[in-house]
């Protein structure tokens, strides 16, 4: 038992001091932390998003009449085939 | 300010590491936040915010054992580094506590190093006096081995 009461005296001794002021900075600084991660994984997110859409109805390589955008700039046609938010900005 | 300082101390004493101490503290905080609105005043503002410490606590140790068997895989495997768990200047202290599991943690640092009755330990953690009776006599009898072998005497 000895051993067990000198080791909780121990424990009895630590002193945990709150330092309200630096662990409030370090919270702080840590939420602002998670918040620019959480804004730069949206942002990046969002940009995939873009690319894989453009890719997906606007494939760079296809010909111009059959929705890439690519060729459709280069041979300023306007029918783009199977792109619903070009086709309705274009229909109107 | 008093409040902060209370679950500071039992926060400080149930988990090891620095950045598990201010985590667990912001969750603790979180909670009565969250939980305040329900506060029906039946129990004392003290007792309501030690009751959700140790709640939160409780999870808290629950959930990064969880994770402990994914943190070994990836250390193993080169994808995470070691994470030297004790920062702190009492690290051999928290050695016999680690073979608790995370409520005979927290009935022991109750009963014997904040020196609450087994009554009051029973109305903070919600269990009957006999549950807390029973997991503190376990967690003495382990701990006692625990201590011999780490060399207290």
């Amino acid at each position: 038992m000895a051993g067990y009461e000198k080791y909780i005296e121990k424990w009895q001794g630590v002193r945990a001091e709150y330092d309200g002021a630096r662990l409030l900075a370090k919270i702080e600084q840590r939420w602002s932390r998670r918040f620019r991660q959480t804004e730069l994984a949206f942002a990046g997110a969002l940009v995939l998003v873009m690319i894989s859409y453009v890719f997906y109805y606007n494939g760079f390589y296809a010909p111009a009449g059959n929705g890439g955008i690519v060729a459709n700039y280069v041979f300023q046609s306007n029918s783009i085939d199977g792109d619903p938010v070009m086709n309705y900005v274009l229909t109107k | 300010m008093d409040y902060q300082n209370q679950v500071w101390k039992l926060v400080a004493r149930y988990v090891a590491r620095e950045q598990d101490r201010e985590d667990l503290f912001q969750e603790v905080f979180l909670a009565i936040h969250r939980a305040l609105p329900r506060f029906r005043g039946e129990a004392t503002l003290s007792t309501w915010i030690y009751r959700l410490t140790v709640n939160t606590a409780i999870n808290f140790l629950k959930k990064q054992n969880c994770y402990k068997g994914l943190k070994d895989l990836l250390v193993k495997l080169h994808i995470a580094e070691v994470v030297e768990p004790w920062q702190t200047d009492d690290l051999t202290l928290f050695k016999p506590l680690e073979k608790l599991n995370p409520q005979q943690r927290m009935i022991v640092l109750l009963a014997d190093v904040e020196e609450y009755k087994l009554e009051e330990i029973a109305q903070i953690m919600k269990l009957p006096i006999g549950t807390v009776k029973s997991t503190l006599h376990r967690a003495r009898e382990i701990l006692k081995k625990e201590v011999e072998k780490h060399g207290w005497l």
